[in-house]
């Protein structure tokens, strides 16, 4: 009881240190806004700047991208929209406003057109976030609990069945929704894309400057990230071409 | 060239054709034996006047003075020579000088060359014809003698060059023979070099006779080549080597020779550093060039983009740079033109390269700067020619759909009104850094923890029916306390000698015992319920004839005294009951 009790109080203080870190933030992230509203996109710029290395998620990301947008940084705004998504990827302003920074990009790569039950499937997968499938875990967990105690206590043998099952049903869906929170974590935090932030670069055959060029990309481009190989990335495009790129030339998103 | 030459000529007039005047001073042989005798010739070419003789005190004249005089016509060109003639014998061995002999004409003083005669031991070495007899009969001495008859030269336009800097390498051939057939040339490997040869022409002696020491030799150019050094330090080329039958006739088979040319070095200086980032290794004198036929043009026409380097130096060597041409401009490989001479200044010309390009996307695009440079060997310095940059303006090409597949950079979208939507501006969305709940000590406990709690429930409960069912005598001494505890108020009521409240509590006792036993309400328990449900439960007759004397006694003491059993026996039987009865009922 002791020792669960100081896993507690440790628990608790490391949430009140980053706590104090948001409230900068947060104050930081207010600022900016009113710099924004008043049009004053490099004051703003820098304030969300500030606030970046205290927070993270969606709202952050997302007012970072519209400034850089504003200040004709694109590549930069694309990286931050990237990143948002990363924390909602159905999020519609994010959507938009990235197809929109899209279009002011050099390139165009052809995206493959994906089916409707692959879109609700990204959506439903990513919706609650790990947090959330986490929470639907704890939830999930307390119920099939109850279910099994149930068939251990209960003298009727329809009860016992139902409850049995339904415990059953309830420890097979908390396995999914823990799947869930693993790939929502994953896909959130494991870098495996990045964009381009050179005006032109010479996509290689073979992760040495001499090598011959296998395409050109520019500025503001996606791309994911297969391999690492000392200073180069291997990468692959939406069309499918892969190359290497010198690390200096790309931001992981 | 390694074919064999024949050259047959004439005697050669010793007159020079040009039309300007000169004073010569030649001498038949040089190096003279003592006892021979040699000829001095004073000639003067195209004027008029008196020779000065020179002081001739070191020789013994054995002839002369002698004069003679030639005038001619050739072509319409009037040309006169007058010449004075000394035979001459050496008084003593030794190396002498003859001195400088003058004239003048028309206040202007011609002079020759001073000449130095080297009078040596032996036989006497004779010309051509004359020496016949002594050559035949030749000694190593005398061989030594006829090379200096017959000599190859290699001769550079330069001695020290920069790398790439070109020099011209002349392979020179010097005879005083009449009669003389070339046979096998071995021209020396370029190992260092990258080398252009002059055009191949006939061999020819030329017009002048080239005067070595006072001896007049005939001068024929074999090859000429433009060497352009690729390596750094000190380059000593091979000789030249030629053989050659000289002195065949009909009625004599000739001698054949063999002579070997000097081995000239070329020192290379590396190039300085310092090379602007456009340089390729382009090396010499040149002007750039680039010029495009249009600038306004409509989608899907062409454009010709021509450049061009002009000058004389590594002219092959330079490649068409790689220029940025815009995305949206389709540009085929250049062609390269060539116009490049070989001449005796060097290798000039030009090459240029022609680039069609087709602009396929309406717009205004334009090309960069486009940048030449070339290390001049003359100043020592690199030197940048720049052209450009190329402004064009593609008018839209209506009715042409542009290809599929060719990519089209996006401007500014100019859609009126559109932009980004507005920024978040509730503070309240933003997280903390990594203040992610999912894979936190408290998720693990949260959704963990009730099924360890479950699992740790299940085990206890388990562990304690095995002790229930497994142990005897525990469950004996269990179900004796379970008795005792019923039974605590008859026992109080025994000790107290209050006989009807004692029966009283001992059936209010063992009505409970029944009750909570089988779940059924004490006010719904009569004596026969109570008979049929043990029945049901499979309860031995004796027990249950046992429950049936005691429920029968304690009712019969309610109303008179029993008399049969004391108290105290009928309290252990009543206990006893109920010990068996936990052991049975379930």
């Amino acid at each position: 009881m002791k020792k669960l009790f100081f896993l507690l109080i440790i628990i608790g203080f490391s949430y009140e240190l980053s706590a104090q870190g948001i409230d900068y933030a947060k104050d930081q992230f207010s600022l900016g806004n009113d710099a924004y509203m008043k049009g004053d996109y490099e004051t703003a710029l820098n304030h969300f700047l500030e606030a970046e290395p205290n927070t993270e998620g969606l709202a952050i990301n997302y007012n970072l991208g519209n400034a850089y947008f504003k200040l004709g940084q694109i590549p930069e705004c694309i990286l931050h929209y990237e990143r948002a998504l990363r924390f909602d990827p159905s999020n519609e302003d994010v959507q938009y406003n990235l197809s929109i920074a899209n279009d002011l990009i050099v390139d165009k790569i052809e995206v493959l057109p994906k089916s409707k039950f692959q879109i609700w499937w990204r959506t439903f997968r990513y919706s609650l976030g790990p947090d959330g499938w986490a929470k639907l875990c704890i939830a999930l967990a307390l119920v099939a609990v109850l279910l099994f105690l149930l068939y251990y206590f209960s003298h009727s043998t329809n009860v016992r069945r139902l409850a049995f099952f339904g415990g059953l049903i309830g420890f097979l869906l908390l396995v999914f929704a823990y799947t869930l929170a693993v790939s929502a974590e994953n896909y959130r935090y494991a870098e495996k894309s990045a964009i381009i932030f050179t005006d032109k670069v010479d996509v290689k055959s073979e992760p040495r400057g001499g090598s011959v060029n296998v395409f050109v990309l520019h500025a503001g481009t996606k791309v994911d990230i297969l391999s690492r190989e000392g200073e180069w990335y291997e990468v692959k495009i939406a069309s499918g071409a892969q190359g290497w790129i010198y690390q200096d030339e790309l931001k992981l998103v | 060239m390694r074919a064999l030459i024949a050259l047959f000529f004439l005697l050669l007039p010793l007159v020079s054709a040009s039309q300007d005047a000169s004073l010569t001073a030649t001498v038949d042989k040089n190096p003279v034996s003592i006892n021979d005798v040699f000829t001095l010739k004073l000639t003067l070419v195209n004027s008029k006047g008196n020779i000065e003789t020179p002081d001739l005190g070191d020789f013994r004249v054995v002839f002369g003075p002698s004069r003679s005089s030639s005038y001619r016509i050739v072509n319409g060109r009037q040309s006169s020579s007058a010449s004075i003639s000394y035979t001459l014998r050496p008084k003593q061995l030794g190396t002498y000088e003859i001195g400088v002999a003058k004239v003048n004409v028309n206040g202007k003083v011609l002079t020759t060359k001073p000449i130095k005669i080297k009078v040596i031991k032996g036989a006497s070495s004779g010309t051509s014809s004359t020496s016949r007899e002594s050559a035949s009969s030749s000694n190593y001495n005398q061989n030594q003698n006829t090379l200096k008859n017959l000599m190859v030269r290699i001769q550079l336009s330069k001695n020290k060059v920069y790398k790439g800097e070109q020099v011209i390498a002349s392979y020179i051939l010097l005879s005083r023979y009449n009669n003389i057939d070339l046979g096998e040339m071995d021209f020396p490997a370029l190992d260092g070099f990258w080398s252009e040869d002059f055009p191949e022409q006939q061999t020819s002696w030329e017009p002048n006779l080239e005067i070595i020491n006072g001896v007049q030799y005939r001068k024929a150019i074999i090859k000429r080549q433009v060497l352009f050094p690729q390596r750094s330090g000190a380059n000593e080329l091979e000789p030249f080597v030629l053989s050659a039958n000289v002195n065949r006739s009909f009625f004599n088979p000739g001698e054949n020779i063999t002579v070997r040319s000097n081995t000239p070095t070329i020192t290379v200086k590396e190039l300085p550093e310092g090379a602007p980032e456009s340089f390729k290794g382009a090396v010499g004198e040149f002007d750039f060039a680039a010029s495009v036929d249009k600038n306004k043009l409509k989608a899907n026409e062409a454009i010709n983009l021509k450049v061009k380097v002009t000058g004389s130096g590594n002219l092959k060597l330079i490649d068409a740079n790689p220029f940025q041409f815009p995305e949206d401009f389709e540009v085929y490989d250049p062609e390269t033109n060539d116009r490049i001479s070989v001449t005796a200044g060097g290798v000039k010309g030009s090459r240029s390269f022609q680039y069609l390009i087709i602009p396929r996307y309406p717009g205004e695009y334009s090309v960069p700067e486009m940048e030449f440079s070339f290390f001049n060997p003359k100043t020592g310095k690199y030197q940048i020619a720049k052209a450009g940059p190329y402004n064009f303006s593609i008018a839209d090409d209506e009715g042409n759909v542009p290809t599929a597949g060719a990519k089209r950079p996006k401007n500014i979208v100019e859609q009126s009104g559109l932009d980004i939507r507005y920024i978040i501006t509730d503070k309240n969305l933003l997280s903390a850094t990594r203040s992610q709940f999912f894979g936190t000590t408290l998720f693990w406990l949260g959704s963990a923890g009730p099924f360890a709690f479950l699992l740790i429930f299940l085990g206890y409960r388990r562990r304690k029916e095995a002790l229930d069912s497994d142990v005897k005598g525990k469950k004996r001494r269990g179900a004796n306390k379970t008795a005792r505890r019923r039974l605590k108020a008859a026992e109080i009521a025994l000790k107290k000698n209050d006989s009807s409240l004692f029966y009283e509590e001992i059936s209010k006792a063992l009505f409970g015992y029944i009750s909570d036993k089988l779940g059924i309400p004490v006010g719904q328990l009569s004596r026969s319920r109570i008979l049929s449900e043990l029945d049901k439960n499979g309860i031995d007759t004796s027990v249950v004839n046992d429950v049936t004397y005691v429920i029968d006694t304690c009712e019969m003491a309610r109303f008179a005294p029993v008399t049969e059993v004391s108290d105290d026996i009928f309290y252990k039987r009543t206990a006893e009951l109920i010990e068996n009865l936990e052991g049975k009922l379930k």
